[in-house]
């Protein structure tokens, strides 16, 4: 074939020449197979144990089959019909607000985005008082003083290729499951940050600040490392809705948190959750796992879902090191044909361990929300001891929650504890908030919020005030 | 034992099968032969359940396949002479006695039961109560729905058939005994029990499954429960079976409006084993309770999968599971709580916990709710730990000893179940037997 040959001089060219970014065609055609696999790791220079494991990725992936256990249901999806390589397109650069997308704006202003910072969210251009990239500049220089490593994927790969060799794959190994598995064979860009031994990261790190990972496209890989001692909160999305043209999404979180390292995770999701009948929306299948690696490590994740069509993710903890910690605070939310099938694995390994989950599902309109986690005590975790609490509140009768703990514990000295509960907004409480002059609307809106603080508490302070705004928008139009 | 591949075993499987329908083909009328047959075929669709299943995946039952277990049991021996007295229910007035699933007229006993009701082996009512029998065995839903049930209605060697009347008050309870007495040869054991309570009636129902000295089997019972409007019922299964056994049981309820009902599994026996336990509320009004205790030791395995099927509104279901595991054993609970978008003002609760006594033992256990309405309170919980320290520290600073102070608080966590039974002929030789489990070494 024609377009096979090309393709074969094409990657024969790249190798023979290069990195050269003058390509003329920036876009693979559509379609998995090992050249196009060859051609993204070509492209993005990497050395050849990378590609190799890519490779190896690709090859377990053709084995595996997609996962059906789930409680989400979507048609099915043809991998070969997706783009997986595109060079980053320069954004369209808007000259003002006025061209962009009133919806947008007004959901904006509803969430008290300042106007400087909605016209950097959605592309217009900026000025020089709130130019991002000085600001992650400053910043960036303030981190490299104390060594901590904060860069895109791709940059890390070119100047830490140690580290990354060293961490990549060892939390979630290629072979983990059909998402992770086509993500490593791959995945795009993402970040990388390492903190070094006994270095606190004195502010929370966010993509917000990272000007060189934004579109990092559909497959994003992020490795998290602290060293012995270290301290970092992280960030992730942005409570801004986020508009992408593809479908699917399948990222990967590796984190690794050596002795007495602490590190915690949060993640706002805000992903286009497709309209009222469910027409579009994003796919969004993540494998998200931290290892406790160290004696007297945690590992905390934080989460706030409310795009997405589907969402299906795990933040999970391998709790290995003695005296290591896990925590799971999640808020799902779905409305309309939403679904979503979250929660969290806890895998005790080490001895005197301990693990909290505490998960709040709520559900308006047609969406299933499903909480699915497991705590497992493995044999040698003397004195492991976990407590889970999993909530749902269901808003409308057309909804549904449901509730899959898996306990598997294989220790006697472990002690185990789930309850889980699920209810309704009640009548007289709704009719409480009305006497005292509050509309139903808000009434329903400070109800959620009081359900969800448990996990906003654990937000930083300036997430956590847009993430109750953003359950209002969410619910919006779900009462009455 | 030779072991052999799955396809092998089908095969023979089918040629066993076609012998032994020949045979029963004799006996029985010929739509017997037809759902006999339907159920084979579904049998061969679906294939024995594999840990690759989510409902099977801490079960193995390779096991069952790989040794070829016969279908056409030995039925061969003195029943007066097995006949002891210190086998439950067997002074019980009305009982029905099954040895290796065949039914045994000089064991069992009628009693006093009113004339109007129904107590018959199965064997025996097929031309009688065609009508009742056929409704049940027609109903593909339900026989179909895992392999093991295909292969019980296929295979099925006898049971029972009770039928109460509307308005009719059953005082006494009705037992159902499954005795095995091993052979040299490996022997299953598929005993089918319909039972139809008319409305607003009662009854209590005892089924025990026990052995009549050591041996290995499997055995396969299911139960089909049909509970008319109003209809009071209270179902206990023992199952105290030979400690190399396979016990695979099924039960599947199906409750009408207004119903009562209460269903206690204690499971104390047996090798491998696992009870399913599937109720459909069908009607509003209905309150379900499930009950179970479980122990296990050595290197047992106890697997118990539940699930209420909340269809119409204003349902209660109350759930409690115990375990209590030693050993090297394994203790499954998977119980799933179903509420339909129809089934508003339900109130569901469930519970399992679990008291893990040595180091080498697990736990597995799923709490499961699928709620599909708002206006609901539903909860769970599972805990699994060990004996609280300070209960015992507490008891022994009264002067009781480490061990007697280890049993009374075993005993306390077992009691919340056992104390609940209604009947006394089952509960006392309960609480005799768990303190017996105690002093055979139960507690270390």
């Amino acid at each position: 074939m024609a377009s096979a040959n090309t393709f074969e001089e094409f990657t024969q060219q790249e190798y023979k020449y290069g990195f050269v970014t003058d390509i003329e065609a920036d876009t693979v055609p559509p379609g998995l197979n090992e050249d196009v696999i060859r051609l993204i790791s070509t492209k993005k220079n990497e050395p050849e144990w990378l590609l190799k494991w890519r490779l190896r990725a690709y090859r377990k992936w053709l084995t595996m089959e997609e996962p059906t256990w789930h409680n989400v249901h979507y048609p099915p999806i043809n991998y070969q019909d997706i783009i997986y390589y595109s060079a980053p397109k320069p954004k369209k650069v808007l000259q003002s607000l006025d061209e962009v997308d009133p919806e947008l704006l007004s959901t904006f202003e509803k969430l008290g985005i300042s106007l400087d910072e909605q016209k950097r969210l959605t592309g217009v251009a900026v000025d020089a008082v709130f130019d991002s990239v000085s600001v992650a500049t400053t910043f960036k220089e303030k981190l490299s003083e104390l060594g901590i490593i904060f860069c895109s994927f791709s940059e890390a790969v070119q100047n830490h290729p140690e580290l990354v060799r060293q961490y990549l794959g060892s939390v979630v190994p290629y072979t983990d499951n059909y998402f992770a598995a086509l993500n490593s064979a791959v995945f795009s860009d993402g970040s990388f940050c390492y903190i070094p031994k006994g270095v606190r990261c004195p502010m929370e790190l966010s993509t917000y600040f990272r000007i060189n990972a934004e579109n990092t496209g559909q497959f994003e890989r992020t490795l998290l490392i602290a060293d012995e001692g270290g301290y970092v909160s992280y960030l992730e999305g942005c409570t801004a809705p986020m508009r992408d043209e593809n479908q699917l999404h399948a990222a990967v979180v590796e984190l690794v948190a050596l002795n007495h390292a602490q590190i915690k995770y949060s993640t706002v999701q805000n992903w286009y959750p497709g309209d009222k009948d469910g027409v579009g929306g994003i796919y969004n299948f993540v494998t998200k796992r931290g290892k406790c690696a160290g004696e007297g490590s945690k590992i905390s994740w934080t989460q706030v879902e409310t795009g997405s069509a589907i969402t299906w993710k795990y933040p999970s903890c391998i709790l290995q090191g003695d005296n290591s910690v896990g925590e799971f605070y999640s808020v799902a939310v779905v409305n309309n044909m939403q679904q979503a099938d979250t929660g969290t694995k806890m895998i005790h390994v080490g001895k005197n361990t301990k693990s909290t989950i505490v998960s709040k599902g709520i559900s308006a309109g047609r969406g299933q929300n499903t909480y699915r986690g497991l705590v497992k005590v493995l044999k040698n975790a003397e004195g492991a001891r976990n407590f889970s609490q999993c909530d749902s509140l269901l808003i409308g009768d057309r909804c549904g929650a449901h509730t899959f703990p898996y306990i598997e514990v294989r220790n006697n000295t472990a002690t185990v504890e789930h309850e889980a509960s699920t209810s309704k907004i009640g009548e007289d409480q709704v009719f409480y908030c009305n006497q005292r002059g509050l509309s139903t609307e808000d009434a329903v809106n400070m109800i959620v919020n009081g359900f969800c603080k448990e996990v906003f508490r654990e937000l930083p302070m300036e997430f956590a005030v847009e993430a109750q705004k953003l359950l209002g928008i969410s619910l919006e139009g779900s009462v009455g | 034992m030779a072991t052999m591949q799955k396809e092998e075993y089908m095969d023979r499987l089918r040629s066993q099968f076609d012998s032994y329908l020949s045979e029963k083909e004799e006996m029985e009328p010929e739509w017997m032969s037809q759902v006999r047959q339907r159920a084979m075929y579904a049998f061969e669709g679906q294939g024995f359940p594999t840990t690759r299943m989510e409902d099977w995946r801490y079960f193995n039952l390779s096991s069952l396949w790989q040794h070829s277990y016969s279908f056409q049991p030995i039925v061969n021996f003195n029943e007066l002479a097995v006949k002891r007295n210190d086998i439950m229910g067997m002074n019980s007035a009305c009982r029905l006695v099954f040895v290796n699933g065949r039914f045994s007229r000089e064991l069992s006993s009628r009693g006093t039961m009113p004339r109007n009701l129904t107590v018959l082996p199965l064997s025996e009512a097929y031309t009688s109560h065609k009508e009742r029998i056929s409704s049940f065995l027609h109903n593909e839903a339900v026989w179909g729905e895992n392999s093991l049930r295909s292969l019980n209605t296929a295979f099925m060697q006898d049971g029972a058939l009770i039928s109460i009347p509307d308005g009719m008050i059953v005082e006494e309870p009705i037992w159902l005994v499954f005795m095995a007495i091993p052979a040299e040869k490996l022997e299953t054991y598929q005993p089918r029990v319909l039972v139809e309570v008319g409305e607003n009636s009662q009854m209590t129902l005892i089924e025990s499954h026990m052995a009549y000295k050591n041996g290995e089997y499997w055995s396969n019972p299911m139960v089909q429960m049909h509970a008319k409007q109003g209809a009071v019922i209270d179902h206990c299964k023992v199952q105290m079976e030979s400690p190399h056994a396979t016990h695979t049981s099924h039960y599947h309820a199906l409750l009408e409006r207004d119903v009562h009902f209460t269903a206690t599994s204690l499971s104390f026996g047996g090798g491998m084993v696992r009870n399913d336990i599937q109720t459909e509320l069908k009607g509003q009004g209905i309150e379900c309770t499930l009950n179970g205790l479980y122990m296990a030791d050595e290197r047992r395995l106890v697997d118990h999968h539940t699930s209420i099927d909340h269809q119409m509104p204003r349902c209660v279901s109350h759930e409690l599971y115990k375990g209590i595991i030693n050993g090297h054993a394994t203790a499954v609970f998977n119980g799933k709580v179903c509420v339909r978008e129809d089934a508003q003002k339900t109130d569901a609760k469930q519970t399992n916990q679990n008291l893990l006594l040595s180091a080498d033992a697990t736990v597995n256990t799923k709490p499961q709710l699928e709620i599909f309405a708002d206006d609901v309170r539903c909860t769970h919980g599972a805990t699994v730990g060990q004996l609280n320290e300070d209960e015992l520290f507490y008891l022994r600073s009264r002067g009781i000893s480490k061990e007697e102070g280890k049993k009374l608080l075993i005993w306390a966590f077992a009691s919340d179940i056992i104390g609940r039974i209604k009947v006394d002929a089952l509960r006392e030789p309960l609480q005799e037997r768990v303190f017996q489990q105690f002093n055979a070494g139960y507690i270390k």
